[in-house]
């Protein structure tokens, strides 16, 4: 097992190399210019932009930039953002901590509602409520993220005008106050998120669960003159876990990459937006990094996912 | 052990079983007679999609339902009918009172659970034993069953084992709670033939050790002339003949079972003359909807008008020898 975790993580970092070349060669390549503005304004000199770019290595080839890039990294030091100049592992510490609680909270709310509901619906096929709960998934699922959430600004915030639309860090209140305004400001990127992950799991724990309801080895516990309930917990959807949590874990990378879209829309200070942002000022040494960290989050939800399978279901053995 | 005793243990009457699906209304069993007395083993023998299975599940009410449906008959257990008990009372009957093993040794087992839990996990149910003593439970049944190295081997999962050791597991899983009949669904059919010996030495065996009935399954003639005292023959979804396996095999009445003696591979006769098995042409019929008159008909030498005419009834044709045929 633990050997099999230490040449997991060795074939990582060949892909992480290549994911780091393709990255900067694209960025590097990419049009845009971050002194764009310094360009047209009369009061600054060329001289003065063209010293700037030489002093940050920006008109050297791409293979020495990409290698001086590589050693700063390894070194620790991932640079300081062409915009705010604050040293970029400060600013994705400042955001991800937002964006973990925002995702972290969203996907325990997904189980929550797709585990029951998709054992349940499972466990009676076509009944009432399977048919309602299938419908309503199907919906969920076939909604985009960003139409969720603006008819629930439209609703909450506009018309209703119970919750704050915008995400504020500046919360003056303290204590107790402070997290209700938290709470308040987070229940609807949470909802919009976790009801829609939640929408595609129901679909996934259903058929799982159906898969496994109709196998052999259910018939012999249900011989056994097991109850139903332990029939169920034990003999289903303890099985029908192997697939479902593998597929949770695998798709934990989608899941960041829909939260970028729910952080734009309610104005989540996360290190979805601070990607955008960066994006959107040619900010290089940002979109990098955040890049660079979506890609490793992508490479240890894999490794999670078949160690979890392993664990999960005894046939699989690591060698 | 002719005569079934007075008071049977199971007494199967006139049990009907229909399924619907898409195309109609499956008569997967119709209107089958089997009786088991205690210690006694009845072999029940008939092609593949006879209705043997679903006749064995609706025993232990395991089919499932819908689509399945009990259409009509009785299910004596000690004289008391089956039918009519719900989910919460059938389960007291299972496995304590009545178990089975089924066909499919390498899928009947929870691949997730040691074999050791899964056999606690009944003895814990049914006899409400504690963790310990059901794992104990659980080492002495697996001993019983002749594998080897019990303590190690409760801790190993079913695809550490081979499947004919998978069965004996079940078999063990089985007996655990010391049923009063076991019935074993093809066990043996799944297995290499060298395997399928072992196996109906180890249930004679432990017939012979725990005195229990056994209400054996197969589709293999060769293993009724083995190990029953009694045998049933069903034919799409009807029982056709009954007698004691001497009787059975001495004075087979119904063309059908004749054919099915017939086709028992002879190992004195292919060695000696070119003797090929004589395989009963044709197959069984839809159970969809079933012809008029006896359903044998469409595959027997002797079918006559009268045959096509009206189903022949189950009738003595000499002590403890029914045959629905008639010749
Ligand atoms: N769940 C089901 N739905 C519809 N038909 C079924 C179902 N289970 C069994 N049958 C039908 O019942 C008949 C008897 O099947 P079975 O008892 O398995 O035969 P055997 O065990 O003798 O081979 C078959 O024709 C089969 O198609
Ligand atoms: S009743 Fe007629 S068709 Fe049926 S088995 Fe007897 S002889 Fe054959
Ligand atoms: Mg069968």
């Amino acid at each position: 097992m633990f050997q099999y975790l230490i040449r997991r993580l060795l074939i990582a970092i060949p892909s992480l190399l290549g994911i780091s070349v393709i990255l900067f060669t694209v960025l590097a390549l990419a049009p845009g210019d971050p002194f764009e503005e310094l360009a047209t304004n009369p009061a600054i000199p060329p001289e003065v932009r063209a010293n700037l770019r030489a002093s940050l290595g920006m008109d050297d080839p791409i293979h020495l930039r990409y290698v001086a890039w590589l050693t700063s990294m390894l070194r620790g030091e991932w640079g300081f953002s062409f915009v705010s100049r604050i040293p970029v592992d400060q600013l994705i510490l400042q955001r991800l901590p937002t964006t973990i609680i925002v995702i972290g909270a969203s996907q325990v709310l997904a189980l929550a509602i797709a585990m029951p509901v998709g054992v349940y619906a499972a466990t009676r096929p076509y009944s009432l409520f399977d048919k309602v709960a299938n419908t309503l998934a199907f919906v969920g699922f076939s909604l985009p993220t960003f139409f969720t959430g603006l008819l629930l600004i439209m609703l909450f915030s506009i018309q209703l005008g119970w919750l704050p639309f915008v995400f504020r860090t500046d919360i003056e209140a303290t204590g107790w106050r402070w997290w209700w305004e938290m709470f308040r400001q987070s229940i609807m990127p949470i909802m919009v998120l976790g009801l829609f992950q939640g929408a595609a799991w129901t679909r996934f724990v259903r058929s799982a669960v159906l898969d496994v309801i109709r196998l052999d080895h259910v018939t012999t516990a249900r011989s056994k003159g097991l109850p139903e309930s332990v029939i169920t917990l034990k003999h289903v959807v303890r099985n029908a876990m192997i697939p479902v949590v593998t597929l949770v874990a695998l798709q934990m990378p989608v899941v960041f990459g829909g939260a970028i879209v729910t952080e734009q829309i309610f104005r989540v200070p996360g290190i979805g937006s601070l990607l955008i942002s960066a994006i959107l000022a040619n900010d290089t040494p940002v979109i990098m990094a955040v890049t660079f960290v979506f890609a490793t989050l992508v490479i240890f939800f894999n490794l999670l996912a078949d160690i979890l399978y392993g664990w999960l279901d005894p046939r699989i053995s690591y060698r | 052990m002719n005569a079934v005793a007075a008071d049977p243990l199971l007494a199967i009457r006139d049990l009907k079983v229909h399924f619907s699906t898409d195309d109609g209304m499956v008569r997967a069993v119709d209107g089958v007679n089997i009786e088991v007395g205690r210690g006694e083993t009845v072999c029940v023998v008939g092609e593949s999609g006879c209705g043997k299975t679903v006749t064995a599940m609706t025993v232990l009410k395991l089919i499932a339902m819908p689509p399945g449906r009990i259409a009509g008959g009785q299910i004596l257990w000690q004289g008391r009918d089956l039918v009519p008990l719900k989910t919460e009372a059938m389960r007291s009957i299972r496995a304590k009172e009545i178990a089975i093993v089924f066909q499919e040794p390498m899928t009947s087992l929870n691949p997730v659970y040691t074999v050791g839990d899964q056999i606690a996990e009944v003895v814990r149910q049914q006899e409400k034993l504690g963790k310990r003593a059901a794992m104990d439970r659980a080492i002495e049944m697996l001993r019983l069953v002749h594998i080897p190295n019990p303590q190690r081997r409760v801790h190993d999962y079913p695809h550490q084992f081979s499947g004919g050791m998978r069965q004996r597991v079940m078999i063990a899983m089985a007996l655990s709670c010391n049923p009063k009949l076991l019935i074993a669904d093809e066990p043996t059919t799944a297995l290499d033939v060298t395997i399928q010996a072992q196996i109906l030495d180890l249930l004679a065996e432990m017939k012979e050790r725990l005195g229990m009935a056994v209400m054996l399954i197969t589709h293999a003639m060769g293993v009724v002339a083995e190990v029953a005292q009694r045998v049933v023959v069903m034919y799409a979804g009807k029982v056709v003949e009954e007698a004691p396996v001497r009787e059975l095999f001495g004075n087979p009445r119904h063309p059908y079972t004749q054919g099915l003696i017939r086709s028992i591979p002879r190992l004195d006769l292919a060695a000696t003359e070119h003797h090929r098995l004589e395989a009963i042409p044709g197959t069984v019929p839809s159970l969809l909807n079933p012809p008029p008159g006896c359903r044998f008909a469409a595959r027997c030498r002797y079918a006559t008008d009268e045959c096509r005419a009206a189903e022949p009834p189950l009738r003595e044709v000499a002590p403890g020898h029914k045959a629905a045929c008639i010749l």
